[in-house]
């Protein structure tokens, strides 16, 4: 692992957030050692978007405080966020419809190295390399989803933030992306916070884990810990 | 053939020039989602510094070329960058007022310092200038053959750009995800800042390039944009390419006209009014959601503070006082200034129900007011009507006109529909204004005599004044009335409105036919004021109609005062004497509209002042309403026969929906019966608002059947289905922010009264408000809100907004209700009281609930029957001990493959779709905010 120092990658310290007139996070503390994969989970409309969106910077907490690397990024834009080595995959297909799958690469590139980061992209996922002049929203679901993890390969990421891979993909192509996820993750030492539907998946890949209901963190621990639950009667009961 | 070829010659230099703006326009209109009413300003604005520079310094033409276009032009965008940026946050309405005002104030400006008539520009400058050469017997001038070339390479060296480069790419990528842009390290604000700038150089080019072939007209430069909008809107407001080739087919279109004008008197003018035509059939017949601009939060409006009724009153008789006395002191002033401001004042007051009122921005005022003041002419003078007759029959021949303009309000919304009454008041006046029928095209034009019993000025401004007293009246009363609160309702949220009940399409031709009513009531009075009327009064001209959107954007207070301040800004030029007066009030005018649109709308009465005057006169109207006393209200009401008769309630049949190839409710069949709580449940995307709103009539299945009580209401309206007894809630909330709680339960219930019918949206019945207090107040009740009822609804928290959408939901007549996600934003306790207030309802008024939930231990709790739904499909019904033990929920829920069923739909349903299912939802209720 090349991070192994005691700082870890991610640390929100008591985070309120939300939109508007809703607060859909409340006083959340979660942690993400440096190199390591966390997992959280958590029934629909529990808020875990909008933890994965406050990281990267798309919603502002009310209060509290996001670390990135031991740095204080509250108040940073996600553009700022992202060039720190922060990438957010968000859920929905993180890719441009409209644009063709050469030039969404291009995008997700560091300007400079645009023919290494093709070349990166369809290496991890050949499929690509046939498809680079067609429009990406024409693509099918799992290569959307393949083009959009992508960016977690055209650059140096440091943490990677994954939300709802696997929605509306078929096992086979979950399989895919599950196994690309594991590869990063044991060739480069990335950190890892994982949110999916495919609890025992990703509780698998994980060595801690979080449980978030109606914004707030109501359980955590071990992966292990958490797999020999019923996480279904969690989601089941208001507490 | 050869007959036409100059003409096709003459029309791809200028249609070229349109092209480079139309891309200009549509770059930053896509990037930013402000639309530029102002495009043409820039460059006016650039256009002016070239002259100034090079005819008035004698700069050399090349210096000043690239100063203009290559320094003004890009500062110009960063200016326009700031603006776009703070408007994206404001409402529609200030949207277009904030660049609308941009027109004023690069006209005012130029007009002050150049004056208003055409100065010639000679290309003289150009290589060999004015000299033309022959190539296939056409004679060519080289300016034209400049022109065309400098546009063409431009658009060519976009066309790379946007293909190519990194920066295209951002421009093109910023359009589609500005989020993602972000997330992936590029800051979309500054991607858009270059679009900006390299709009606003495009805008300068233009108005360079034309500057030769129009001369120096501010008011010709300022509404070239309009041939920009005609050749944009053949791109869809979307393509550059079809932009740019959209100005050629403007150009040379117009051009030809020309040349048939000439031969077919009975087509004069067309040739102006092309752009127009094209842009009102290009907004007719293109698909609603190609139109829809992009959507973000937008501001509130403050809570509007009506002062009390004394105060109200005094004041009212104290201005009126006032202006009743006006003749005795300034006599010489009366006519036209006095006179005009009191017609003023009357358009105000049309304008404002429109704009302040309904939120509708409608950009051809001047327009009613010509067609008034001809109407006025021709009933008087050539039919012999009286006088009071023919100014009464002036306004109704304007009300089929109003009902016309309203046909697009019906497909369009906000920004488009302001674009399509610019380009309606600018095709009557390019087309029809020197026809016979009209203002003739002799220059003294029509008579408009006054009364014989009111000749004197003073008489005619006693008169005039007895119309604005009697306008301000009915306009209050309308705002006070029904037609007022739905009006405001269909403004803030006609999807709601819509779904319970109100026929919002009638809404919306009754408010623009009475508009169009008195504001040709006013252009017929202001005909009084100087007995002649002609094609070329600046009162019935397009300009004016911005103007005066630009003076009701500045006025402060609720109605009528506005109308007022707005009037007496016409006496102004009265005062200051000297000519440059009404430039210098264009300027402010344009300037004050910017600024007040950037910071959304006027600031309300100070509340230091509210107090004040709560104090002296007691309490403000708003703050003493509290519709009945819990008390007086019984709770429980009887239960109608339908209900216990065993009602089937709502049933679905076979309901599939396909948007595109994609099928997001695949042959769902459902029950939904009264008297019980059913749940409908199912992962993200699994299609449960899809099938809401295909049960509310909101989209358009592909197959199946919806019955509600046993009637089949497939084909039925959404106002018609509620007015059936089928109430909702909204996923994401719609509430009319800027109306108390107690109104906005009230519309539960007026909504529907209100009906489909022209009278019943006007006048509401006693007995009908009656009830609406009751059912109000009882609804408030029972969500436990009463304490809430005159607080603003944008200023509550969401659990109090959900339980203001439910109260309005069980304000209404219905028997159904479809409750999309109501405890989404609740904490526990509300969630838990939530469960029991829908339990109440069911017991006391025996209605049944379908609810769509993602807090499990609620629907666990309430439903009695469940059904769930996954990738669109039904996988699994029962009760609730059924569904918490079936290991297909889990699988669906969970994703654990435990489940052999699950995982076959999974591999059946996913492969080769180009979208999840849930991106159309989202899309779909992205598309209903707009």
């Amino acid at each position: 692992m090349s991070e192994s120092t005691s700082v870890p990658a991610l640390e929100l310290k008591g985070v309120t957030a939300g939109y508007e007139n809703t607060t859909i996070l409340r006083d959340v503390q979660l942690v993400v050692p440096a190199g390591s994969v966390v997992a959280l989970i958590g029934p629909n409309g529990a808020g875990k978007s909008t933890l994965l969106k406050t990281v990267s910077g798309l919603v502002k907490p009310t209060s509290g405080t996001v670390q990135l690397f031991g740095e204080d990024v509250t108040e940073l834009q996600p553009n700022r966020r992202a060039r720190k080595g922060l990438c957010h995959i968000p859920e929905g297909r993180g890719i441009y419809k409209r644009l063709t799958v050469r030039e969404n690469l291009l995008m997700q590139a560091d300007a400079g190295d645009e023919e290494g980061a093709i070349e990166r992209a369809t290496e991890a996922f050949p499929v690509l390399g046939k498809r680079l002049q067609q429009l990406a929203g024409t693509l099918s679901g799992g290569e959307q989803q393949m083009l959009s993890m992508a960016r977690t390969y055209t650059r140096d990421q440091r943490l990677i933030l994954v939300d709802e891979a696997s929605l509306g993909l078929a096992p086979i192509i979950v399989d895919a992306i599950f196994a690309f996820l594991h590869r990063i993750v044991a060739e480069k030492g990335t950190s890892l916070l994982i949110v999916d539907q495919f609890v025992h998946r990703a509780l698998d890949m994980a060595q801690t884990a979080y449980v978030l209901n109606r914004g707030e963190i109501t359980l955590w621990g071990t992966s292990e810990e958490l797999s020999n639950m019923d996480v279904f009667a969690e989601y089941l009961s208001s507490h | 053939m050869s007959s036409i070829l100059p003409f096709i010659v003459a029309g791809i230099a200028f249609g070229s020039i349109y092209g480079l703006a139309a891309t200009g326009l549509v770059l930053t209109y896509k990037t930013s989602g402000i639309f530029n009413f102002g495009h043409g300003a820039l460059a006016t604005a650039a256009a002016y510094v070239f002259y100034w520079m090079h005819y008035d310094h004698g700069w050399d033409w090349k210096l000043s070329a690239v100063v203009s276009i290559l320094v003004v032009g890009p500062v110009l965008g960063l200016v326009m960058e700031r603006i776009a940026r703070v408007l994206a946050h404001q409402r529609t309405a200030w949207k277009v007022v904030g660049t609308v005002g941009l027109i004023l104030l690069v006209q005012g400006i130029g007009t002050l310092k150049y004056g208003s008539d055409t100065r010639a520009a000679r290309p003289t400058y150009l290589p060999s200038g004015d000299d033309f050469f022959r190539f296939a017997s056409v004679n060519i001038r080289y300016s034209q053959v400049t022109v065309s070339a400098i546009a063409l390479i431009v658009v060519i060296a976009l066309y790379v750009l946007f293909r190519f480069t990194r920066l295209g790419i951002a421009m093109r990528a910023v359009v589609d995800d500005p989020d993602l842009l972000d997330l992936q390290g590029i800051s979309p604000t500054r991607v858009r800042r270059t679009s900006w700038i390299i709009g606003a150089t495009l805008a300068s080019l233009s108005g360079v390039l034309i500057l030769p072939f129009l001369g120096l007209n501010a008011i010709t430069l300022t509404f070239l944009v309009v041939q920009t909008f005609g050749a944009a809107a053949i791109g869809a407001f979307a393509s550059i390419p079809l932009a740019f080739v959209g100005g050629l087919v403007v150009g040379v279109g117009e051009s030809i006209l020309t040349k048939y004008e000439i031969t077919y008197p009975t087509i004069a003018g067309l040739s102006k009014g092309l752009p127009f035509i094209i842009l009102i059939i290009v907004m007719l017949a293109t698909p609603k959601h190609k139109l829809a601009p992009p959507s973000a939060a937008e501001a509130r409006p403050a809570l509007e503070w009506r002062g009390p009724i004394s105060l109200r009153l005094g004041v009212g008789t104290a201005v009126f006082a006032v202006l009743a006395a006006v003749p005795f002191f300034t006599e010489s002033k009366l006519n036209p200034y006095w006179i005009t401001a009191l017609s003023v004042t009357l358009v105000m007051l049309s304008l404002g129900l429109l704009v302040r009122t309904a939120g509708i921005v409608s950009l051809c005022t001047a327009a009613f007011m010509a067609i008034g003041a001809v109407s006025f002419s021709q009933m008087h003078v050539d039919v012999g009507f009286p006088w009071f007759v023919a100014v009464l029959l002036a306004g109704l021949i304007a009300v089929p006109v109003g009902a016309l303009v309203a046909i697009p309000s019906i497909r369009l919304s906000g920004l488009f529909l302001a674009l399509a009454t610019l380009g309606f008041g600018l095709l009557i006046e390019r087309v029809f204004y020197r026809r016979s029928f009209m203002f003739t095209l002799l220059a003294e034009g029509r008579k408009a005599p006054r009364p014989s019993w009111a000749d004197s000025n003073r008489a005619y401004y006693w008169v005039v004044l007895a119309f604005v007293l009697a306008a301000v009246i009915v306009i209050a009363a309308i705002n006070r009335g029904r037609l007022g609160r739905i009006l405001a309702a269909t403004g803030e949220s006609p999807r709601a409105v819509s779904t319970l009940g109100l026929s919002v399409n009638t809404s919306r031709v009754i408010v623009f036919c009475i508009g169009a009513y008195i504001a040709a009531i006013g252009g017929a009075l202001q005909a009084g004021a100087t007995q002649q009327i002609s094609a070329e009064s600046i009162y019935y001209s397009s300009f004016n109609s911005i103007v005066l959107i630009a003076i009701l954007a500045l006025a402060p207070f609720r109605v009528p005062w506005y109308a007022i301040f707005a009037g007496v800004t016409q006496v102004i030029p009265a005062y200051i004497e000297g000519h440059n007066t009404v430039h210098v009030l264009t300027i402010i005018f344009g300037f004050f509209s910017i600024v007040i649109a950037l910071q959304g709308g006027p600031h309300g009465m100070p509340p230091k002042l509210q107090q004040f005057f709560e104090a002296k006169f007691g309490p403000s109207h708003l703050r003493t309403r509290r519709p009945v006393s819990p008390g007086e209200v019984d709770l429980r009401r009887p239960v109608p026969d339908v209900l216990t008769g065993g009602a089937p309630g709502l049933a679905i049949d076979e309901l599939t929906v396909r948007f595109g190839g994609l099928v997001a409710v695949h042959e769902v069949t459902l029950r939904a019966p009264v008297g019980r709580i059913t749940g409908l449940i199912g992962p993200n995307g699994a299609g449960k608002t899809t099938t809401f709103n295909s049960c509310s009539g909101l989209n358009r299945p592909t197959s199946g059947r919806v019955t509600l009580h046993g009637r089949d209401v497939s084909k039925t309206s959404a106002p018609g289905r509620a007015r059936q007894g089928l109430g909702r809630t909204f996923q994401i909330m719609e509430l009319c922010e800027s109306l108390t709680v107690a109104d906005n339960v009230a519309l539960g219930r007026e909504s529907s009264q209100a009906g489909a019918r022209v009278l019943s949206q006007v006048f509401a019945p006693r007995s009908d408000i009656e009830v609406r207090d009751l059912v109000t107040a009882e609804a408030l009740e029972l969500c436990g809100i009463t304490d809430l009822a005159s607080t603003q609804a944008g200023a509550l928290s969401t659990g109090q907004r959900r339980l203001v959408e439910l109260a309005r939901c069980l304000a209404g007549p219905f028997d159904i209700l479809l409750l999309d996600e109501p405890s989404s934003g609740l904490d526990h306790d509300e969630t838990a009281r939530f469960g029991e207030i829908l339990q109440s309802v069911v017991r006391e008024r025996g209605c049944g609930i379908l609810l769509v939930e993602h807090d499990m231990s609620l629907v666990m709790d309430v439903c009695k029957y469940i059904y769930v739904l996954d990738f669109g499909r039904l996988i699994f019904e029962g009760t609730s001990a059924e569904v918490a033990t079936s290991p297909d929920v889990q699988a669906a829920y969970l994703g654990t493959e435990t489940s052999h069923t699950a995982e076959l739909e999974r591999t059946h349903e996913s492969h080769e779709h180009a979208e999840p299912v849930d991106g159309n939802e989202q899309h779909e209720s992205k598309g209903a905010q707009s």
